[in-house]
C-alpha cells in the first residue's frame, strides 16, 4: 500500500492553527477525521493560542 | 443544557491557566457548541454577569459585561460560536472575591439561553495605579 504522509489543515478561522498529521500508512477517512476533530479543536486552541489565559468550550448538547 | 463551570483560582490552575486578578486585563475566549456544531451568534448578544447572590437585580451586579460594547465582550466569529469576554480595569478593580456568575446568550431569533453558570473568583490586587 502506498504510504500516506501529509499534513491536513482544517481551513476555517477558528481552527486555523490545528494540523492533523496522519502517520504514514494509516488509512484516513478525511470526512470522519475532520468531523471527529471538532471535539478536540478547542483543546488545541486552548493550549497554543491563548498565552496561558483561560479559554472554555461549552457544549450545550443534552447529556454532553 | 447549561454547563456548571467554576472559574476559580483552583480550577484555572488545574487546567494550566493563570488565575484572574481584579484589575487585570484578561481576555477569556469561549466557544459554544451543540450537537457537534457551533451555536450561531450572528446578530446575537452575550451577557456576562457577576453578582454576590443569584437574587440580586442586574443593577446591583458586581459586574455586567455585554457584547453591545466590543470592549467588554466581542463576538469574534459568530457562526462558530466564538466570543471573548474582556476583563479590564477599572471595571474589575474592586471585585476581588468569590461570586456567582452566568453567561446568557440571545440569538437573532430571540432565543435566550443561559449557557454557563457557576462561581467566579477574582484574586486580590494591590497596585491600583495604571499610569
Amino acid at each position: 500500500m502506498a504510504s500516506i504522509h501529509k499534513t491536513i489543515t482544517v481551513g476555517v478561522d477558528a481552527v486555523k492553527s490545528l494540523r492533523l498529521d496522519p502517520t504514514a500508512g494509516k488509512v484516513v477517512n478525511v470526512g470522519v477525521e475532520v468531523s471527529k476533530s471538532i471535539a478536540v479543536i478547542p483543546t488545541a486552541i486552548k493550549n497554543i493560542a491563548t498565552s496561558h489565559n483561560a479559554s472554555k468550550v461549552i457544549d450545550l448538547t443534552e447529556g454532553a | 443544557m447549561s454547563e456548571r463551570y467554576n472559574i476559580t483560582e483552583d480550577t484555572l490552575r488545574a487546567d494550566g491557566f493563570r488565575p484572574i486578578h481584579a484589575g487585570d486585563s484578561y481576555d477569556f475566549p469561549f466557544t459554544l457548541m451543540q450537537n457537534g456544531g457551533w451555536i450561531d451568534l450572528t446578530n446575537g448578544k452575550v451577557w456576562f454577569t457577576v453578582k454576590e447572590s443569584t437574587v440580586e437585580a442586574d443593577a446591583a451586579a458586581k459586574l455586567q459585561l455585554t457584547s453591545a460594547d466590543t470592549d467588554e465582550i466581542e463576538i469574534t466569529a459568530p457562526t462558530l460560536g466564538n466570543f471573548t469576554v474582556k476583563f479590564r480595569s477599572p471595571a474589575t478593580d474592586n471585585i476581588a472575591g468569590l461570586w456567582e456568575y452566568d453567561i446568557q446568550v440571545k440569538q437573532a431569533d430571540g432565543t435566550i439561553i443561559t449557557v454557563a453558570i457557576g462561581k467566579i473568583e477574582f484574586l486580590e490586587n494591590l497596585t491600583r495605579s495604571t499610569t
